[in-house]
Formats: structure tokens, C-alpha cells, sequence
């Protein structure tokens, strides 16, 4: 699982950030792959695990929120959406054929004005937390992160949190994962950025 | 390897096989050993043991030796390596706190094998010297082998010295005893407790294989994790906060009559929640020299004589426990 | 002086060599030095080697594995202490220490007071991680023969030359089941010197080293804000904080920090700190503090992400 994702919220933003390799065995077989699928305007979705169930769950995920889109005429909020996929993984686990997919969630919240952040792993297991990160990356990261992460800062600020991982992570993971591909969702939507 | 008849019972034949070993090219020599060792018999529905365990425990080792000889020329019969357990576990709890001028050691007397109470007085806490008293649990065999060897060393220190041996010597030597058998070892857990050299009371604890620390109180053994969280409580007051305007907790200097009721309690209650503790309490008191020994009078308290009378001196309190 | 150091030492050089014929009973190992005192070290024998017992067995390793290693069976009865967080960096100052002192066995944590930081002698420290009788037992030992060296050499020993002895010590166990990650620091002629020893027979030069399951996480606060050129005050604070950061992330490190600066005139012993005190209260008045918990949620309190406030006021 030489996987990487984080997620941390600041002042109005989310971003989300993902290694970009994709492996199979011994070989890199890709290292611009888009980790991070997005769910509609104001959610995206990182995702890592089995390859194969990680693009198979995420799109089924994307296509069931654009249904409810279409039906309602308006999008799940990102506590609802995460309930929802959290349930999904938790029924697929019970199933004959589980997705093994460990999830971080990101949205901007437009009725509260919120940005949201959810760690979910495969199990089920999901919890609202202000930074999150799935992986070995993890391991290095989240003491970084309790000890640099302010939930006021401003964009640059958090970007620069951002990058004292991907640093850590680079010089202290002994695989390396290659470039980190960075998205950010505030109030005006969803873009992708260079970190 | 040298086999020898050793005099004294079984516990201490496990004694005879030492070895050498420091360095990389003894592994080769012990290599050479494959050949020595027992060789179990593999038929259809019974193994033939001439295990390693059996082989030792033989009153007549040369027998079992000339016995394997020609087991070990039959081509059917391989050497496998047995199953070698030499460790069994008793049961039983100790404890030892340190006051500032006394150390209170104490061990329950049940001794177990799995659901089966061997005996219902087993001691687990030895009179070392006039001021060292030690409380040993795990392994029964090993505990008591153990308990000699170290009574054995101390006396030998006062031949060479013409003196008691210090507490804090006696608790380097037992690190270096129990590290001696890093490769094999005893599995004992150890709580030392006396008076140091300069009159504080004092106790330290130890792992199987001699990482040992001074500390203010210890529990060991199968209740260790029901007693020591109430030590941590009643003796570091943790989790504790004065009441407001009261003078801050000194842990590690509580009078001896807090003391002694907190270790009868903590024996009573683990007795209620632990099958493998009860029957009965010792308690062992170590006063610094010239304690006043007054308020152990009520505890029917009985002083085991001294070498020095007006040095430290040693009491012993025996309680009944619930025998259930 | 020299008859009162051949007592003690090993037969040929600084290496022990294989001892030769294989030794018979512990009983009969004592040699007339055993009568007296040896420092503690009563196993160590005439020829200044100390000797073990091992099971008459094929495998004595696979033996020991099978009654000790809690990885491998958590139900074994002989449980050795493990789970640790332990750094040590140098800097223009010198070298800070910082240990956790948790020791567990399984998920109980048997001792919440544990010197992981082990006093050689004066001017060099060793620090625990592993197995903590294999660290206490070794690292005394060690300091026993880097007090040889002075008296046979007159001068100290340097900071390289013992940790390589302790190395190569270690080594000569290997596959024997030893378990230490060390980190051997001092100050000698060549200045601060600090070198990671473990007992599978690495022994790395370097400036920062963190050992122990709670490693990344000291790492993680550790490499940010490291600089050689740290303030001495500043260096104890990174310290202190990288190994509060372990604490709070690995369940096996914690309870309180021991905190140590190797200078040119020997160590010094800084302080310890209660890990739950640092995440609300934070040291106190400590040069380098910057005051307040290291607690996310203490420094946090408060702060809110929602940015509905800052659209109001451009609105």
C-alpha cells in the first residue's frame, strides 16, 4: 500500500491531496493518475485501496449524487453525502463482494458556509476531523499536522501546511510516491492547483 | 556439552546445561549438538518420547543417553525437534511499597496450574538479608531455583566482604543473574524491597530477563493489572487532586499504617476478581535502624530475628484470605 | 595498573573472542573474583567475558522466540518490554536527548516511569529502544569497558570507538533474539557525535535519529523544524515537543518525556514532563516554550473554519 492521500480544512477551503502512481507488481504503470474524483460541485472524493474497486466505487458513488441531483433539482450536503457513501462501503463489506476502499471526503457546505473534511476507511469506520491522511504517509504526517494545522488559515497558509507533509513523507518515506496532485473546493467550486 | 549429575531435586537439574555462548562461532558448536539431542519416534499412533524435557528429568541420565544410541542409527528414525516446554505459570500475586524509612513486601501463598490449586501455602516472599526482602512469582521452579541462587550469592558476598550485602548491590546482582539466562530464561518477575544504605526505604522491580528500575510501589504477577492501577491511585495519587487549600500529595511518603490496610485491600479484592490469588497474605515490614516499631503491634506482627539486632529488622504479618 | 586490568580483560582484544572450550555449569564458572564484588556483573568470568546459558537445544533462538516474542504469539508467557519513541539530534549546541517513558507488554502498560535514557558514564548516554534489559545490561557493560579504555590509554574514548564496540558486541549475538535500537551520543575530541547501534548489526553516523514505534511521528515534528544552528533553548523545546508529538499519536509511547543536552563539559539532565501536562498546559515558563498546551485542540479552541463571517463583511 505504498498509497498516499491527505485532506485538511482552513478558512472556507478544503483541499485534498494524492499521490499520482499507479502500480501493478514491481512496475510504475502510470504517475499522472487523478486520484481525487469529483462528486459534484462542492464535494470531491479521494480515494485509494484494491485497484479496480477505487474507480469502480468512486464512479458508482459520482453517478448515484448526480441522480439524486437530477431528482431533487438540488445536491446532497457534504454530511449527508458522506452518511451516504459511508453506509454504501458498510453494505458492500457485508456483501460477497466488498469494495476495499479507503476514502477521504471533502466539501464546502453552502447552507452552514462550512467546509467539511471525512476520513473513511473500507470498514465503514468515518469520522468529521479538521486533517486527515490514509496511507504510510500517515504515519509521518498527522503529528506534522497536529502540531502545524489551523483551521483559520488562510489558503497559502494551508497549502504551506500541505507541503511540510508532502515534504516529511518525501524524506522519510522510503518509497518514493512521485508528485502530489493538489484540489482545493471552497465556495466557489471546485479547482485543481500546483503545489 | 558436559552432562553432569547434579546433586539437590529437579528444579535445579535445569542448572547443568550452561553454556558459553558469546560469541558468532559458538553457534557452530552449537550446531554440533543436533546430533545430542533426544530424538522422539514418530510410529503410526505412539510417539516414543525420548524428548529433551524427559531425557533431562531421567534420574539416570546415562541410561537415556544408551538408550538413544541405537535409536538414532535406525534410518527410520529422525531427529525432531520436540516440543520443548520447560515453563508453566503458578498463579499467585505480589506486591511491595516503599515508605520513606520502611518497604512493605507482600505475596499471596495459593499456588495454580491452570484451574488446580497446588497447594493453598506456597511462599512467594524470602528474607534476603536483615534489610533486603524479595518477592518472586511466575514459574514456581524457576522462582524458587532463582531465590536459592541469590541467597546463595549474598552469603558469599559477606564471606568475601564481612558484611551484609547493600540492597542496591543486591538488586545490580539480580539484573545480572536474570540477564545471565537472556538465552533461557527464568521466568520469574522479581520485586526487591528494603532499606537502602542511607535509610530510605526502597523498592525495585524487574522483567524476566533483569531490566529492573527503582521505584515507589510495584504489583506483579496474575492480579498485576487489577492491583497496580489502585497503587497508582493510593500511593502516586494519580488521577488524584488535593482538596482546595490542602497541602499537595509527596508520593512514595505515606505513614506505614496507610500503608499496610492499602495492601490488605488490594489482596482482598483480587482475591473477589482473581481466580489464581487467595488462600493466604504475607507481609513482610522492613523498619529502617532504629524505627519505631509500635504500630505493627496491632497487626500481631512477628519479627523474624536479625544477624545485627540493632541494625534494620525484618516482621512478618500472615493473613487468611478467602479460600474459595 | 595493569595487573588490576588484565582482571578485567577480555583475553586478546577489544573483540571478544569465541571463548574457546565450552564452559560447564554456571557453578562452576565462578571464578575466585566472583567472591567479591564485580561491579554487579557476577556472570562476567576471569577472563572478563560474560557467559550465558542456553537451552540444550537445535535451535536456541527459535526457542527463546517461541517463549518471548509477543509479536509472533501474544500469548506468551515471558513478555519483554517493547514500544518506545526515542530521539536524539545534534546541533551547533550539541546533542539533545529525548525519550518517552512508557514500557508495555501487549497492550498493558507496565511501567509509565521508565529511564530510556541510560547514563554511561558522565560524559556519553545511550538511549533504549527494544528489548530493555538487552539496552540496560549492554549499555552498563559498555560503560564498564569505555572506563577500561581510560585507564588503559589514558585519554577518553571516543564517541565512534565506543558505539563501534557496542556494535560489534551486539553483532557477534546476531540471531541470538537481542532487540535494541540505541542511539550512542557524546561529546569527544572531534566535538557532538551521535551514532545509531542496533542489534542487527547496523551502526550509522548521523544528526538526527528517532527510534521506536513512535519514530514517524517525532520525525514528523521533528524534521520541521530542524536547523544546526538552533538556539540551545529552542533545541530542548524540538525535542520536547517531537517526542509529545509521539506520545500523542503512538498509544505505545507516552506518559512522560525525559529530556537530556549533551554539551562540551558532559550531559546535563534538562527535566522530565508529563505528556498529558504538555498537551493542555505546555511546559510553563521554559526558555524556547512558546507557551500554552501543544494540544491541537487547546492551541485550536475556538477556531472555526467556516468562513460565513468574511462573506457577511464583503457583502
Amino acid at each position: 500500500m505504498a498509497e498516499c492521500s491527505f485532506g485538511l480544512i482552513g478558512k472556507g477551503y478544503v483541499i485534498l491531496a494524492s499521490d499520482t502512481t499507479a502500480g501493478r507488481s514491481i512496475v510504475k504503470m502510470k504517475e499522472d493518475e487523478d486520484k481525487i474524483k469529483a462528486l459534484g460541485p462542492n464535494l470531491i472524493m479521494a480515494t485509494g485501496g484494491e485497484p479496480g474497486d477505487t474507480i469502480q466505487f468512486a464512479e458508482y458513488v459520482e453517478r448515484n449524487l448526480r441522480l439524486y441531483h437530477i431528482r431533487h433539482n438540488h445536491t446532497l450536503r457534504p454530511s449527508s453525502a458522506a452518511a451516504w457513501i459511508r453506509r454504501t462501503l458498510a453494505d458492500s463489506l457485508r456483501s460477497r463482494n466488498p469494495y476495499s476502499v479507503n476514502l477521504i471526503l471533502g466539501g464546502y457546505d453552502h447552507t452552514t458556509s462550512t467546509p467539511n473534511l471525512y476520513w473513511i476507511d473500507y470498514l465503514g469506520t468515518m469520522v468529521d476531523v479538521p486533517f486527515a491522511a490514509h496511507g504510510y504517509g500517515a504515519y509521518f504526517a498527522l503529528s506534522t499536522l497536529d502540531r502545524y494545522h489551523d483551521p483559520e488559515a488562510p489558503l497559502e497558509e494551508g497549502l504551506e501546511t500541505l507541503r511540510k507533509c508532502v515534504r516529511e513523507v518525501e524524506k522519510r518515506l522510503i518509497v518514493s510516491l512521485g508528485k502530489f496532485k493538489v484540489k482545493i473546493i471552497d465556495r466557489n467550486g471546485m479547482r485543481e492547483i500546483d503545489l | 556439552m558436559r552432562i553432569s549429575t547434579i546433586e539437590g531435586g529437579h528444579s535445579s537439574d535445569r542448572g547443568d546445561r550452561s553454556l558459553s555462548l558469546c560469541f558468532r562461532s559458538t553457534r557452530v558448536h552449537l550446531r554440533g549438538l543436533h546430533t545430542r539431542t533426544p530424538v522422539e519416534r514418530c510410529t503410526d499412533e505412539h510417539h516414543l518420547h525420548f524428548s529433551l524435557f524427559s531425557a533431562y528429568t531421567q534420574p539416570n541420565r546415562c541410561l537415556a543417553m544408551a538408550l538413544m544410541q541405537p535409536l538414532l542409527a535406525d534410518a527410520q528414525l529422525r531427529p525432531v525437534g520436540h516440543q520443548f516446554n520447560p515453563y508453566s505459570e503458578n498463579g499467585g500475586t505480589i506486591l511491595a511499597i516503599a515508605g520513606a524509612d520502611f518497604a512493605v513486601i507482600a505475596g499471596d501463598t495459593r499456588q495454580t496450574e491452570g484451574y488446580s490449586i497446588q497447594t493453598r501455602y506456597a511462599p512467594k516472599v524470602f528474607k534476603l538479608t536483615d534489610r533486603a526482602v524479595l518477592a518472586v512469582n511466575g514459574f514456581q521452579a524457576d522462582c524458587s531455583e532463582f531465590v536459592k541462587r541469590v541467597l546463595q550469592r549474598i552469603e558469599w558476598y559477606r564471606h568475601a566482604h564481612s558484611k551484609q550485602m547493600p540492597l542496591k548491590a543486591i538488586a545490580r546482582m539480580i539484573q545480572t543473574m536474570l540477564y545471565g539466562k537472556r538465552f533461557f530464561p527464568y521466568y520469574t518477575y522479581n520485586i526487591l524491597g528494603g532499606i537502602e544504605e542511607d535509610g530510605t526505604g526502597a523498592v525495585y522491580s524487574f522483567d524476566p530477563v533483569g531490566s529492573y528500575e527503582r521505584e515507589a510501589c510495584r504489583a506483579a504477577g496474575a492480579a498485576s493489572s487489577l492491583i497496580q492501577p489502585f497503587l497508582d491511585n493510593q500511593i502516586y495519587f494519580k488521577n488524584q487532586t488535593p482538596a482546595p487549600g490542602a497541602a499537595p500529595f509527596v508520593p512514595g511518603n505515606l505513614p506505614i499504617d496507610v500503608v499496610l490496610p492499602i495492601v490488605i485491600d488490594s489482596f482482598t479484592s483480587a482475591t473477589e476478581r482473581h481466580i489464581e490469588v487467595g488462600d493466604g497474605l504475607e507481609i513482610f515490614i522492613v523498619l529502617a535502624k532504629g524505627r519505631d516499631a509500635s504500630q505493627l503491634s496491632s497487626l500481631n506482627a512477628t519479627e523474624i530475628p536479625a544477624a545485627d539486632p540493632t541494625g534494620e529488622r525484618v516482621f512478618v504479618v500472615r493473613r487468611d484470605l478467602k479460600k474459595d | 595498573m595493569n595487573t588490576f586490568v588484565s582482571r578485567f580483560a577480555p583475553s586478546s582484544s577489544v573483540i571478544p573472542q569465541y571463548r574457546g572450550a565450552l564452559a560447564g555449569d554456571d557453578d562452576d564458572e565462578f571464578s575466585d573474583l566472583t567472591w567479591g564484588s564485580q561491579a554487579g556483573f557476577g556472570n562476567i568470568g576471569a577472563k572478563g567475558i560474560p557467559s550465558f546459558e542456553v537451552p540444550n537445544l537445535p535451535d536456541p533462538s527459535a526457542f527463546l522466540r517461541m517463549h518471548t516474542d509477543d509479536y509472533a504469539d501474544p500469548n506468551c508467557r515471558i513478555k519483554i518490554q517493547h514500544g518506545t519513541t526515542t530521539l536524539a539530534f545534534r546541533f551547533k549546541g550539541g546533542i539533545i536527548v529525548a525519550v518517552d517513558s512508557r514500557a508495555t507488554a501487549g497492550s498493558y502498560i507496565a511501567s509509565g516511569t521508565v529511564k530510556k535514557v541510560i547514563e554511561i558514564n558522565p560524559y556519553l548516554l545511550g538511549t533504549m529502544a527494544g528489548g530493555a534489559a538487552d539496552c540496560q545490561y549492554w549499555e552498563t557493560y559498555l560503560g564498564i569497558q569505555c572506563r577500561l579504555h581510560e585507564l588503559r590509554n589514558r585519554e577518553r574514548i571516543s564517541v565512534a570507538a565506543a558505539s563501534k564496540y557496542l556494535s560489534n558486541l551486539v553483532y557477534s549475538y546476531k540471531g541470538m533474539g537481542l532487540s535494541m535500537g540505541t542511539m550512542i551520543c557524546g561529546w569527544d575530541k572531534t566535538g557532538p557525535a551521535l551514532f545509531y547501534v542496533d542489534s542487527d548489526g547496523t551502526r550509522l553516523k548521523g544528526d538526527i535519529f528517532s527510534v521506536g514505534s513512535g519514530s514517524t511521528y517525532a520525525y514528523g515534528v521533528l524534521d520541521q523544524s530542524y536547523s544546526w544552528d538552533l538556539s540551545d533553548a529552542d533545541a530542548q523545546e524540538l525535542g520536547r515537543r517531537s517526542i509529545y508529538a509521539a506520545g500523542h499519536r503512538d498509544a505505545y509511547s507516552g506518559n512522560t518525556i525525559n529530556l537530556y543536552h549533551v554539551k562540551e563539559q558532559g550531559w546535563e539532565f534538562i527535566g522530565n514532563y508529563d505528556v498529558t501536562k504538555m498537551h493542555y498546559d505546555g511546559p510553563g515558563n521554559v526558555p524556547g516554550a512558546t507557551g500554552g498546551g501543544y494540544g491541537y485542540d487547546v492551541r485550536t479552541a475556538g477556531r472555526s473554519a467556516s468562513d460565513a463571517d468574511a462573506i457577511d463583511t464583503s457583502a
